[in-house]
């Protein structure tokens, strides 16, 4: 979907030899091509936890739960450079209480989380969370876990969310 | 008369299976076209890796974030976050150099 976008706006802006490459890194590692990797970031482990366990460590107070799913792309077309730690971007259903950071802005606004709470985190389908979650962990945060099966399998296990777009759950599922 | 009404009826019958075929075929070139007529194509992997063993000018543009981006990406590749597209000065001044764009996967 990403790749798709970038590449109709390469070709607005008038570039003559524009492709995306549908495949992206899933294909790449496939064919066994050359990757570039960060080892100390694939190195660091993340505890992916039952929503059961997430649901016992969510009621615990000092948790702050991090959404980082993607942005659905009405989302993505009208944000400005402010960005705003809050709900109002999540698309689809979410988990009470949860504040969405998309992956895509969390390097520049990590700090945003105040760094003496435990962070759990959670995503649509568990495309993002990994990620996040090392990362957060070099930068200090104490993060619990991450969901594991994200908000869908939290969903489907009958754990209460709060009711979205239904109509934006397809655009979260690339990135 | 038998004969001439089945006859007229296998044709009818011949020509709506046709069309059906003709439609469907239609759809789907266009459907292929779409992205070509908008000024940009899909490449495969085995694709792409044929460029970057060329000799031709290209880029390969991962729009991830810079964390996913930092975890892994294709050796050679630039990191320009899907947010960041419109705004970039990252992309080269020559609009002719082969541009190729990746995210996580489409599929």
């Amino acid at each position: 979907m990403y790749s798709k976008r970038a590449a109709r706006i390469a070709a607005v802006k008038g570039y003559n030899n524009v492709y995306y490459f549908t495949g992206g890194m899933p294909e790449w590692r496939f064919f066994n091509y050359p990757i570039a990797v960060d080892q100390r970031l694939q190195s660091v482990k993340v505890n992916k936890l039952s929503p059961k366990k997430f649901n016992e460590y969510r009621q615990e107070e000092s948790v702050f739960i991090l959404d980082v799913r993607s942005l659905s792309s009405r989302s993505l077309i009208s944000r400005d450079a402010d960005f705003v730690l809050d709900n109002s971007t999540l698309s689809g259903d979410y988990i009470a209480g949860a504040l969405h950071c998309p992956l895509v802005y969390l390097e520049d606004n990590y700090h945003l989380i105040p760094i003496n709470r435990k962070v759990l985190i959670t995503d649509w389908i568990m495309k993002q969370a990994p990620m996040a979650a090392k990362f957060l962990t070099l930068k200090g945060y104490e993060v619990i876990g991450i969901l594991k099966g994200g908000t869908a399998r939290w969903q489907t296990e009958g754990f209460p969310v709060i009711k979205g777009e239904n109509i934006l759950h397809s655009e979260l599922l690339c990135d | 008369m038998m004969i001439c009404e089945k006859n007229i009826l296998c044709r009818y019958h011949c020509l709506r299976v046709s069309s059906f075929f003709v439609v469907a075929l239609l759809l789907v070139l266009l459907s292929f076209n779409t992205s070509s007529a908008a000024g940009f194509k899909e490449i495969s992997a085995p694709e792409l890796k044929q460029l970057t063993d060329s000799k031709k000018d290209f880029l390969i543009i991962n729009v991830l974030s810079g964390i996913e981006y930092a975890i892994q990406h294709i050796t050679g590749s630039i990191n320009i976050p899907i947010d960041q597209m419109k705004s970039t000065d990252m992309l080269p001044l020559d609009k002719n150099v082969t541009l190729v764009f990746h995210c996580l996967s489409d599929r």
